[in-house]
């Protein structure tokens, strides 16, 4: 059993309201969500965001201006709800300050920036790591900055910079989170005969970041009391492909299916290479580390996860 | 072993101990775990050489030795005889990796590095055994692998699965 004292880090990430990581590798979950449903709206409120992306600077703005406007988005502006007014995002700000509270939670860990008596300033240049990312150091807000804009500017049929009038209807944008990867990236796919755009970010992992040997849910939520990672959840539209859960899987609007093993378990067979590297052998006889190698011998299953575990609703809905 | 995971480089590891002048007299004591260890022990020079040629029967086929001679150094103070049975080599290695494949199937990334290791030699269940503390992590950073950091970790089955 394990359990988390008071003040530790592990306390306070269950305690947050943002996610923090989920049981699959590739994800979409309700954050993203939300910053799809923020992000597809009418041409002209998708012109005023990509403004105001436009117009931030970022770590280069200048001392004492604030450099991140298009993800603070407060007050919001142009019409336009703020990213972090969503219902969703209010339900979970459990400190009630109207998803301030989450939103800085992000912008802390994602981009590393922190929030001073004298305003947001960009991350320390000498810190090792940059927010919660382990082992990576680099302009997160920087690469997701540029990734959006040039995301928005595909989807209005915009050049990089270009005023002029672009697609008369926008395209839609769908986003995706790839983890882990050495450093983080952002990959942007336009695709005109779907009217598409995907953006995914693929990102190093982070503090608290373990998955789940299996992408089968036995679990009501994705939380249970004796670990302290998410766990594969039954939450609305999980659904295993073949069973009984639901139906219809052919014509659900939206799904994220992974195909993989039903479980996977490690290799105990040969210690030398796994996990005792120093253990006795014949002079001359050699072999190099592999660390851990995972074995998938149980069946093949298609598996589509709820939205809170890092899937998404067949409706896409949230809240 | 012959399940893959470990392979032997008798033919180096010979080859070594023959640059050294030391191929008969190991041959001559391989039979005899005892007197191999007695001498392992006792003789600082023999026991640098077999731990040289243990390392280099493995590690040239891995990298390119990049000082010659001096591409695999012991460093004398700190190997010697090491409690009431056995004895021990700090050691290091230079070298360039340009061989695809051999290193867990990665293409080769010319970079030059160092390996650091220490070689145990004891008998263990009256054999002649060799405990190898290398540095792999540093030798993994240093060809510029990464650690996945996202532990799998086990979670309950459904009860049909």
């Amino acid at each position: 059993m394990v359990s988390f004292a008071p003040g530790t880090w592990a306390a306070r990430e269950r305690q947050t309201v943002m996610p923090i990581g989920m049981p699959y590798h590739l994800e979409k979950g309700p954050t993203l969500r939300i910053l799809e449903l923020h992000l597809n709206r009418s041409r002209d409120e998708m012109r005023h965001i990509l403004g105001r992306l436009r117009a931030s600077q970022g770590a280069s703005a200048a001392a004492g201006t604030v450099g991140i406007d298009w993800l603070l988005d407060d007050p919001a502006t142009g019409g336009v709800p703020s990213w972090w007014s969503h219902p969703a995002i209010q339900a979970r700000d459990t400190a009630g300050t109207g998803g301030r509270a989450i939103r800085d939670q992000l912008i802390e860990k994602w981009f590393g920036w922190s929030n001073t008596t004298t305003g947001w300033k960009p991350p320390d240049p000498g810190a090792l790591t940059t927010g919660y990312w382990i082992a990576y150091r680099g302009d997160v807000e920087g690469i997701v900055r540029r990734a959006l804009t040039w995301t928005l500017e595909l989807a209005l049929g915009l050049e990089p910079g270009d005023e002029g009038q672009g697609h008369p209807d926008p395209w839609t944008i769908e986003l995706f989170w790839k983890c882990p990867s050495p450093w983080f990236e952002a990959w942007v796919v336009p695709r005109p005969s779907q009217r598409l755009v995907t953006l995914t970010l693929v990102t190093p992992s982070h503090r608290g970041s373990n998955v789940s040997e299996t992408p089968l849910a036995a679990s009501e939520t994705t939380t249970l009391a004796a670990v302290s990672h998410p766990v594969p959840s039954t939450q609305r539209d999980y659904a295993v492909l073949g069973t009984a859960n639901p139906p219809g899987a052919a014509k659900r609007r939206r799904a994220m299916w992974v195909v993989t093993h039903s479980n996977h378990v490690a290799d105990t067979a040969h210690p030398p290479i796994t996990t005792n590297t120093v253990e006795s052998a014949d002079l001359a006889e050699w072999g190099i580390p592999q660390l851990r190698i995972y074995v998938g011998s149980s069946p093949v299953v298609v598996v589509s996860p709820s939205m809170e575990a890092g899937g998404v609703r067949e409706d896409g809905t949230v809240s | 072993m012959s399940d893959g995971s470990h392979e032997t480089f008798r033919e180096t590891f010979l080859d070594e101990l023959r640059a050294r002048d030391q191929e008969d007299l190991y041959l001559r004591l391989e039979g005899s775990p005892g007197d191999l260890l007695d001498l392992v022990t006792s003789d600082d020079g023999f026991r640098e050489d077999l731990s040289r040629a243990d390392a280099l029967s493995f590690l040239k086929t891995l990298f390119e030795p990049q000082r010659g001679e001096e591409s695999w150094q012991a460093t004398a103070e700190r190997s010697g005889r090491l409690g009431e049975a056995a004895a021990g080599t700090e050691w290091s290695f230079e070298g360039l990796h340009v061989h695809d494949d051999v290193f867990n199937g990665i293409r080769a990334t010319g970079r030059p590095v160092v390996v650091r290791g220490f070689t145990i030699m004891s008998l263990e269940e009256e054999r002649f055994k060799v405990r190898r503390y290398v540095d792999w992590a540093g030798l993994y950073g240093q060809l510029g692998l990464t650690v996945n950091w996202r532990v799998p970790l086990e979670n309950p089955l459904p009860p049909e699965w």
